[in-house]
């Protein structure tokens, strides 16, 4: 799984949108996670995350993605931003 | 003693709530898990369609006016809770309801367990916000926020409410409305909320506590039972 540098800027201006403290420090990459240990966000946080993506990208969000455990960076960018 | 009673409030809600909260009253307090625990087997009673119904009187009165959906519906484990259920089934259009463990749903509501998993708690959303944008009604009991909570003042103490469905609301764009419900005599009378329009989740969620802290103040025997000790002002 590879993600583009594009894409990984886009994501990173959704959350910096919504949750401007979070990306400080933190170099965005695939394998970080949106729960603890990573970006920190809750699952309030991580769904609100995926219907910015939604409206972003256009697609909708699916049952296997929500069951991914852990939720990365990665998984969601390849989901949403695949061509 | 706790099992037995727990037997009681299922079978015998009116009784098992008089004892328990005259226990309550002597001294014998719940503790947090005890109360989790209990509080999920009511729910669990509350959308049993095999259950025997413990509310037959409950709409032999008049109900009050039915709100329209799209909007989120929410309630506390104050009062008889436990009837809430019986509400849900006469609303104008189908009702998704999110709870921590649900095994069967009544008519025309859908229930949806979240538990503790994250990602369980991802699909309820999800589920939830789809249900919103078709039109329906989504239903949740709002005390706590497992994972995210917004601080509220009710009735003089401090709780942390669910941030969930006011974040549901904000992102499909629809109104909050609180509801509860108390025996008065042997029926119970249900009182709705007005609608609390969209905005951000602390401002929502202010709204619901100050129905809910008004209705407590009219109705201060809802917090008669076990559930409502959380409510209680300190005496």
């Amino acid at each position: 799984m590879s993600v583009s540098a594009n894409d990984l800027d886009a994501l990173a201006e959704l959350i910096s949108t919504s949750w401007p403290d979070r990306l400080e420090g933190v170099i965005l990459h695939q394998d970080l996670e949106l729960g603890e240990g990573g970006l920190g966000l809750d699952s309030v946080d991580a769904f609100e995350l995926l219907v910015a993506c939604e409206d972003r990208w256009g697609r909708p969000m699916t049952e296997a993605l929500l069951k991914s455990d852990p939720l990365t960076v990665g998984l969601v960018v390849e989901h949403f931003a695949a061509a | 003693m706790r099992r037995l009673l727990s037997r009681l409030v299922v079978r015998r809600p009116r009784l098992g709530y008089a004892v328990a909260s005259a226990l309550d009253r002597a001294g014998r307090r719940l503790g947090q898990s005890d109360r989790a625990r209990w509080r999920g087997e009511v729910f669990r009673q509350c959308f049993r369609a095999s259950a025997p119904d413990p509310f037959p009187a409950v709409f032999r009165g008049s109900l009050p006016p039915l709100p329209e959906p799209p909007m989120v519906l929410v309630s506390l484990h104050i009062g008889s809770h436990r009837a809430v259920g019986r509400l849900l089934e006469r609303l104008p259009a189908p009702v998704f309801a999110l709870a921590d463990a649900v095994p069967r749903p009544r008519p025309s509501v859908n229930a949806f367990a979240i538990g503790d998993s994250p990602s369980l708690r991802l699909m309820g959303m999800k589920l939830a916000l789809d249900e919103l944008r078709a039109g329906r009604f989504v239903f949740l009991f709002i005390e706590g926020g497992k994972s995210s909570a917004v601080q509220v003042t009710i009735y003089g103490r401090s709780h942390g409410l669910a941030r969930g469905p006011f974040v549901l609301a904000r992102l499909a764009g629809v109104p909050v409305l609180p509801l509860a419900a108390r025996w008065r005599g042997g029926k119970v009378q249900y009182t709705l909320g007005r609608p609390i329009e969209v905005a951000d989740e602390a401002t929502m969620a202010a709204a619901v506590a100050g129905w809910f802290d008004d209705y407590m103040s009219a109705h201060p025997d809802v917090l008669g039972g076990p559930l409502g000790a959380p409510f209680r002002r300190a005496s």
